[in-house]
Parts: C-alpha cells; sequence; structure tokens
C-alpha cells in the first residue's frame, strides 16, 4: 500500500497522467515509471524459507519516432528467511536484468541492442512472478538455452505472410551483466519462427552458444492456444553438447512441459502443468506434476499456491507467493 | 417475399453501421480491415503500406470508444486493460487518449499517419473513410 501511494505521489509531482495499478506512471512519452516485486514460501524436504524473490524497476519510452529504450533493474533474493537453518539473508544489490535500444524500421524489421530476453517460446518471455500463473517455472526455462542475450536482434513480421514472425538474434560478447543469468556465455546465435493462427501460435527455434569453450546446440518448439476460459502452454527444447569432463562423446539433454489453465472467473484460475526434464550425461531423469491456484483480485496483484509432486522425492514442494506489478 | 423484403429492412436499419474510422486523405491508404484496425490499436503492428499509423483513442467512457472496443477489437474493458498491463511489462504504452470528438479531429487534422473512429454524421471532410461500424 506505501508503495501504490509513493507512485500516486510521484505521478503528481511529476505531472504524469493518471496512475492506475499495473500501468506504471507515464511521465511523458519518454519516461514511464514502473516496477514489481514478488515475496515466495517455499517448503520441501530441502528448504523451508520465505523470502522477499524479486524486486525491480523498470524505465522506457520513446526517444524519437523510431527509437525506443527499456531499463529494468532487480534485485533477486531481497530478504530470505530461512526456517530451516534459522537464518536471515539479504541481497539488496540491484543489477540489470534487461537494457536495450529499439530502432523501429518497419513492422518487417526493428533492431534491438543491449541485454534483452532471448526470444525463445512463451514462458521465457514473460518471467516475472505476477504475469505467469505459477510461482515456480519449468525446468525448461532454465536449463537448456541462456535466458538474457546481450547483442543484436533483429525481428517483425514476414514480408511475404504477416502470420509468421521471426526473431534472429546474436551475442559475441560478455553479458552487460552476468549477475541473474542461468548460463553465461560470449558467443550465442540463434533464430525463431512464430506462426499465428486464430487462437493458437506455434513456434520454432533453434540456437547455438559457447559455455567454456564446450559448444551447444539447441532446438525447439512452443504452442499457445487461448480460448476464453482455458489457455494451453505446451514447450520443448532440446540440448546436444559435449561435456568437458569426457572424450567427444555428444549428450543429449532436453525439458518439455504442458501447462493448462482454467479460468473459473476474471480473478479465479486452476492450472495444471506435467514437466519432464532428462540429462543423460548426469542421469538425471525427472518428472514433475503441479496443481496450483491463482487469485487476481486486480488483474496486477497475484496470490498463488502450488503444490509439486516430483519424481525425486526431495523436490517435491509447496509455494506460495504474492507479487504486485506497479 | 413481402416478409423477406420487411426482414430486409428491418436488418438495414437495426445493422446500420454508426460509426467510422478515419484518416488523412493525404494517406494513400483506402480501406483497413478489422484485424488490420486491431493490431494497429494493439500496437502489435504500426505500418501500413509503408504508412506509420498513430492510432489515437477517446476518453475511456466515450460510447463510440465502448463501442469501437465491442465490434472491432472484439475485447471487453478488463481484457483490454489486462492487456496492457503486459504491455507495459515489454515496454509498450497504449494509444494516445483525446478528451472529445473535437479534440480528436484536431489531432487526427494535425498528426501525419493518426488514425481514429467517429459518428458517421462527424465525418470531416478532409477525412477519409477506412472502415464502418
Amino acid at each position: 500500500m506505501k508503495v501504490y501511494s509513493l507512485f500516486l505521489l510521484l505521478g503528481t509531482f511529476l505531472g504524469a497522467s493518471e496512475y492506475r495499478l499495473g500501468h506504471g506512471v507515464e511521465i511523458n512519452q519518454y519516461l514511464t515509471l514502473g516496477g514489481y516485486f514478488s515475496t515466495k514460501y517455499e517448503n520441501s524436504q530441502k528448504t523451508k524459507e520465505y523470502m522477499l524473490d524479486d524486486v525491480a524497476l523498470l524505465a522506457y519510452g520513446k526517444l524519437s519516432d523510431n527509437f525506443s529504450y527499456l531499463i529494468e533493474l532487480e534485485a533477486t533474493q531481497f530478504w530470505v528467511r530461512n526456517f530451516g537453518n534459522d537464518t536471515t539473508q539479504k541481497n539488496m544489490h540491484f543489477h540489470i536484468e534487461r537494457a536495450f535500444l529499439n530502432y523501429k524500421q518497419s513492422d518487417y524489421l526493428n533492431l534491438k541492442m543491449g541485454k534483452f530476453i532471448t526470444p525463445i517460446g512463451h514462458w521465457n518471455l514473460t518471467p516475472i512472478n505476477v504475469l505467469k500463473d505459477t510461482t515456480s517455472n519449468p525446468k525448461y526455462a532454465s536449463e537448456i538455452y541462456p535466458k538474457f542475450t546481450t547483442g543484436v536482434m533483429a525481428y517483425g513480421y514476414l514480408p511475404f505472410d504477416e502470420s509468421i514472425e521471426y526473431s534472429a538474434f546474436m551475442q559475441q560478447s560478455k553479458d552487460l551483466d552476468p549477475n541473474y543469468v542461468n548460463i553465461e556465455t560470449d558467443e550465442y546465435y540463434g533464430v525463431e519462427f512464430k506462426k499465428h493462427f486464430d487462437n493458437l501460435i506455434v513456434g520454432v527455434n533453434m540456437g547455438e552458444y559457447e559455455l567454456e569453450e564446450e559448444h551447444r546446440k539447441y532446438f525447439g518448439a512452443s504452442l499457445k492456444y487461448e480460448a476464453s476460459k482455458v489457455q494451453i502452454l505446451a514447450e520443448y527444447s532440446h540440448l546436444i553438447y559435449d561435456h568437458p569432463n569426457t572424450s567427444t562423446q555428444e549428450h543429449d539433454k532436453y525439458a518439455y512441459y504442458i501447462q493448462g489453465r482454467y479460468k473459473i472467473n476474471r480473478k479465479h484460475f486452476v492450472i495444471g502443468r506435467y514437466e519432464r526434464f532428462k540429462d543423460e550425461f548426469h542421469s538425471i531423469d525427472e518428472e514433475i506434476k503441479i496443481i496450483g491456484y491463482n487469485y487476481r483480485p486486480l488483474y496486477p496483484v497475484s496470490l498463488k499456491g502450488e503444490y509439486q509432486l516430483s519424481s525425486d522425492e526431495q523436490n517435491s514442494k509447496v509455494l506460495f507467493s504474492f507479487s504486485v506489478l506497479f | 417475399m413481402r416478409m423477406a423484403f420487411v426482414f430486409l429492412i428491418f436488418c438495414s436499419v437495426v445493422f446500420a453501421s454508426e460509426y467510422i474510422i478515419v484518416l488523412s486523405q493525404k494517406s494513400s491508404i483506402t480501406k483497413l480491415s478489422k484485424a488490420q484496425i486491431r493490431d494497429i490499436y494493439l500496437k502489435k503492428r504500426e505500418f501500413i503500406q509503408s504508412t506509420k499509423l498513430v492510432a489515437v483513442n477517446l476518453a475511456s467512457q466515450d460510447p463510440i470508444r465502448i463501442a469501437f472496443e465491442q465490434r472491432v477489437l472484439s475485447m471487453d474493458r478488463e481484457e483490454i486493460n489486462e492487456y496492457w498491463i503486459e504491455q507495459h511489462y515489454r515496454g509498450v504504452r497504449p494509444p494516445v487518449t483525446q478528451r472529445s470528438t473535437s479534440s480528436m479531429k484536431a489531432f487526427l487534422n494535425n498528426v501525419e499517419g493518426s488514425i481514429g473512429y467517429l459518428r458517421k454524421a462527424q465525418k470531416p471532410n478532409n477525412m477519409r473513410v477506412v472502415y464502418e461500424f
């Protein structure tokens, strides 16, 4: 409530248009401010903790007719209370989650330069708690490909078929801020195509990256179906790699999930997800089944609960979270 | 036969379009589809035939806007609100808003490529109708 009041005050002082929760404070066309936070409670055999998980600030706007920018600073695990070993940890350091300049030439060609979310599937593009339907992320989202890219991306619609979106990206440098990246690389290429139908989007993607002089290739597919009451998300990704501690023999790693969401009404959602993660080199083969509930008193406010049943019993857990987008 | 004729008359009266979507006559665009207008107002696209379009809304409680959202965007207010909240995270803002039809007309006159909706009877002479609803 205090933060909400702060935004109202900020908007008033800066002469912004009327503030609405979840829409940010639009100071003018050059600057809109926003942010989000999430808190999480986790209870499993391994962990019993409560945390203020993400605190983030957003700033974006237009610089001219063709140029725009976005900067997102985030502190993860801002404050963590571990009930198992009776400790409290804080991390109040903000790091760059996204920082890019966007150039729009036409609907067929946009260029993005800086650090941005890697354009893969659906889950990866909306990674924040408040906009998701479960507190947890599927293993798919963190094990196969780098979630962020620091480099250049071209994207838009294909001129000969405007129902198809493309994205092609390239990284040839270290990460702009490696603190919250899942896989740290300095060489990364990839491409994705998404075909839009009425209620359905299907996509394919592939890419390759270097990790500690190890060459990795991935390919994948995604599907999103949305009707008035039901949403179905499904994604698959497959990684082929040479493990540095072995001969040059190739190994496989893959992950997929399928998630269904039923909308009871505007505020109440029930979610079920099945996911599988297999890593041949590390002999991991895990199945996870999730049942969850998402209550949104307002759309930018989310209260979630879920139970995860893992084939590795130690990973089974209960999660609750509360998150808000400003 | 007479019944069919009466039915046709009834339909033409009841379902006649009341509103128009207009843009400057200087533009080379003569017609837009409902899907194109929807994409422009949701900022999924900004260009038609190499013309950059600027979507303009009326105030949220204006009956023309409400009709536009129902008939052209095919979305209710809550769905639109949810859509723009998600776009906020991506750094995209909703279309600009004008408080009245007279300020909408002034905006359409002054800003190249701007596109807006009006009542049919309010059509300015220097504007081209690209869609009716």
